[in-house]
């Protein structure tokens, strides 16, 4: 992704807003877990855009403010713990800084832990005169007995600095003050770090800067640190205009480490750490009052014997009551093979989405009626394509909110991290990191949210092997087909058939990861990140990431979802000469479905009805539950089971069917999903041929094997 | 005294950090978290395969197995003041 192209893509405001407004742009930027998304949601009232940098999977947010007849932008950039920081994330931060360019930079020091989050506000100080620091978390800080002298270290730094917290709402109007009061004062001089050994290289460097006619904006000793540094970004900034300098730097930085021991990189952070120590030694007060109970905690969270259990079990019961509560599932499969059919029933008929589906039942017979009138075909679109398609991506909400709300009290308790810890070691013997358990424990009740809560994984890489990878697993939906096929074949080879594929599927998941591991190094699971304290999740903080993760997915992902309804609606309404018909045995997926009988004779579907199954398959695509409705649809009989069974096929046809129905992708909204993700149609492709060929295969396989058992 | 790997390090003792043998991303990565050389840092966990949990000033950060294998340091105490 080439810098210019992500500038064009992420959609920069305008310089004046309506009302002739003047517009000042801020960055907020800090360490991970600093408390920026508590604050930026707390400044700009939770009204946030999203800007992606593509094929990423990273989501900036921007959003505004009002505040004395100015308007303030607040973009909340990904957590840091450098300016020097390589990857994706740290050349989006430096895009930003440096070619966005925000009026003011806005940098967030943790109130709990001030002497190691000051280091990244030393670095924007050196950058910039136009700086303003805010300490945060302040009331968290006050009840582990921090004191923080506020003017200390506003003097130590030649900055202003606000205290701040939003879980007592302290602070954000001081905040807005100070960022429009250094926005209109006059440019003052940067902060100056002292260097030790590198001060005369430092002094070498920018001297050659100073000539080579650098923008106004850049000073010329900053660029001479991050090119001893080796800041590949600041290299590339500034090569064409000192080329001389950056090549010296490069050789010194060669000198630097064969006289030192140590390359600049690393003095330079211990200079700046060393400095921020200081500077928080002289302004930092802790009195010896702690948090006891947290800590209790915390020792059995990570013990090594109990974190994987408990992080398991936690995963799996959030998932169990989540799902039931929405779907029944799998509460009622539970209480069925246990023999409590009636409370299974009732399981089934209260949960929230099949309330949901009693009351667009409800809708639709209400249209049905008011549209009586009107022509087949405008009913048909009306009732089967609109209000079909809203339905698919409504029904998938309330799943969607209660995952994004678990996921969201996982983050902000600081769970998650421990859960990673507990279950790296387990699961990277298959190739994965601890971040992975929870998006694949979802993905067996439904892969869409599975899929949204991949982005729990802080390495891209990973994020890619899971959007490819955790679709074969076998979703709720995928469990209704099976046990109709199930039925349709037999009770007890049905029965083993369900357990095998689910055994399967989850198998191949493993292995395949496990082999792309062996193959990708990039993707293979390592664990660097910060173990934030355990906490009380902020209300306010959880309810924003929830909502915002529910709407992106009604917005984004339910737009894609209800396009490719309406299109499989017309598919399967008009006939190849455009005409609308209501049998679809005419239409133009019947003809397609019957070009396709050939490539599934392996299989064993052969025979006049054999189109239907495929007709069914591609109905399937949409959502696994339509299969079956389709099914009855098109063989004319109301039981999907006898529909199944209607169509003539073998034993070992239907489970080969099951097995091509487990892995192939498993309906719209995972695809959309991977795509409003990812924002890689290549991606969302891969996923979908991948799918493909892997239950062909696989479906030929088995096949095989029981025609030849069979025999 | 020798640098050896930080995953060698017992829980509760305290260690200088003298390098990395990591690509550079990930090694400026840990020297811009506080583990730079020089940096002093507090074993609290090490279980052999789970990932090492050190205490840098005031911060827990998770290394996993195999990152520890490729971090070196020394023990406090054993350095010349
Ligand atoms: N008590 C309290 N907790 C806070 C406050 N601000 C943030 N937090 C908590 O600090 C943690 C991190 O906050 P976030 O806003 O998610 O931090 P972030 O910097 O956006 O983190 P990343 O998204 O990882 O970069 C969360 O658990 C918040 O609940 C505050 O003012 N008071």
């Amino acid at each position: 992704m080439s810098l210019s192209s992500f500038v064009a893509h992420f959609h920069g405001p305008p310089a004046r807003a309506e009302g002739g407004k003047e517009v000042i742009r801020v960055g907020i930027l800090g360490f991970p877990n600093v408390g920026k998304s508590a604050l930026f949601n707390a400044l700009t009232g939770g009204e946030a855009k999203v800007a992606n940098w593509p094929g990423a999977t990273v989501e900036i947010h921007y959003g505004y403010a009002k505040y004395a007849g100015r308007l303030i932008e607040f973009t909340d950039l990904p957590g840091v713990y450098s300016l020097g920081e390589g990857g994706t994330i740290g050349e989006i931060v430096k895009s930003y800084l440096l070619l966005q360019r925000p009026d003011v930079l806005l940098v967030l020091v943790d109130g709990t832990n001030v002497e190691r989050t000051l280091s990244l506000a030393l670095q924007a100080a050196e950058l910039s005169d136009k700086v303003v620091i805010a300490i945060t978390k302040l009331d968290l800080a006050h009840s582990r007995g921090i004191h923080v002298n506020v003017e200390g270290l506003s003097r130590a730094l030649g900055r202003k600095v606000v205290p701040t917290s939003v879980g007592w709402g302290l602070g954000l109007e001081e905040l807005m003050r100070a960022i429009v009061e250094v926005h209109e004062s006059r440019r003052g001089a940067p902060l100056r770090v002292d260097y030790g050994p590198l001060e005369p290289y430092l002094a070498e460097i920018s001297s050659k800067l100073e000539q080579a006619e650098l923008p106004s904006y850049l000073n010329a000793r900053w660029v001479a640190v991050k090119l001893l540094e080796r800041d590949s970004f600041v290299e590339r900034l500034v090569g064409e205009r000192a080329r001389e300098a950056v090549e010296d730097a490069r050789e010194m930085g060669v000198e630097v480490t064969r006289a030192l021991g140590k390359e600049p990189a690393g003095v330079i952070a211990e200079a700046r750490f060393r400095r921020s120590l200081s500077i928080a030694a002289g302004n930092v007060a802790r009195s010896t009052l702690r948090l006891r109970r947290a800590e209790r905690a915390d020792k059995l969270m990570l013990d090594p014997r109990l974190s994987p259990l408990i992080s398991a079990a936690f995963i799996f019961a959030l998932f169990f009551a989540g799902f039931t509560v929405n779907t029944g599932f799998p509460l009622n499969v539970i209480l069925s093979s246990f023999g409590f059919s009636q409370l299974a029933e009732l399981v089934d008929k209260y949960n929230l989405a099949a309330l949901m589906e009693a009351g667009i039942g409800y809708a639709i017979s209400l249209l049905e009626r008011l549209l009586e009138d009107s022509p087949e075909w405008a009913r048909s679109l009306l009732i089967e394509g609109v209000v079909g398609g809203i339905s698919v991506v409504l029904l998938f909400l309330p799943l969607i909110f209660t995952i994004a709300l678990m996921f969201a009290l996982l983050e902000d308790s600081g769970l998650a991290p421990r859960f990673a810890y507990g279950l790296h070691p387990h699961t990277c013997k298959v190739g994965l990191s601890g971040h992975s358990l929870f998006p694949a424990v979802v993905c067996l009740g439904c892969n869409v949210g599975g899929l949204m809560a991949v982005r729990a994984s802080p390495n891209y890489a990973e994020r890619l092997k899971l959007y490819l990878l955790l679709p074969f697993l076998p979703c709720q939906a995928r469990l209704i087909v099976f046990l109709a096929l199930a039925a349709a074949v037999g009770s007890l080879v049905g029965l083993v058939g369900i357990l095998v594929t689910y055994f399967a599927s989850i198998s191949l998941v493993a292995l395949l990861s496990y082999l792309l591991d062996k193959i990708y190094k990039s993707s293979r699971p390592i664990m660097l990140m910060d173990i934030p304290n355990l906490h009380m999740p902020l209300r306010r903080v959880v309810w924003w990431m929830a909502w915002s993760t529910t709407k992106h997915f009604l917005y984004r992902t339910g737009s894609v979802i209800f396009i490719g309804a309406l299109l499989t609606w017309a598919l399967s309404s008009f006939t190849p000469s455009l005409e609308y018909t209501s049998d679809p045995s005419r239409s133009i997926a019947a003809h397609i479905s019957k070009a396709l009988v050939p490539l599934f004779e392996p299989i064993g579907i052969e025979g006049e009805k054999s189109w239907m199954v495929i007709y069914g398959l591609m109905a399937g695509f949409v959502a696994k539950e339509i299969y079956l409705s389709s099914m009855a649809v098109i063989t004319g009989i109301e039981n999907p089971i006898e529909a199944i069974s209607s169509l003539g096929l073998s034993e070992a046809t239907i489970l080969a069917l099951m097995a091509f129905i487990a892995l192939y992708i498993p309906c719209l909204g995972t695809i959309s999903v991977i795509y409003t993700e990812t924002r890689s149609v290549r991606v969302a492709l891969t996923a979908l041929v991948l799918s493909l060929l892997t239950g062909y295969v696989v479906a030929v396989a088995v096949y095989h094997a029981f025609s030849l058992a069979a025999l | 005294m020798e640098a050896r790997p930080l995953s060698q390090f017992k829980e509760g003792e305290e260690v200088v950090i003298r390098g990395a043998a990591l690509d550079e991303e990930l090694r400026f990565r840990l020297y811009y978290m506080g583990l730079y050389p020089g940096s002093r840092v507090k074993v609290v966990r090490n279980d052999g395969k789970y990932p090492v949990l050190v205490e840098v000033h005031g911060s827990l950060v998770a290394i996993s197995a195999d990152l520890a294998h490729r971090v070196f340091a020394e023990r406090l105490g054993g350095e010349k003041q």
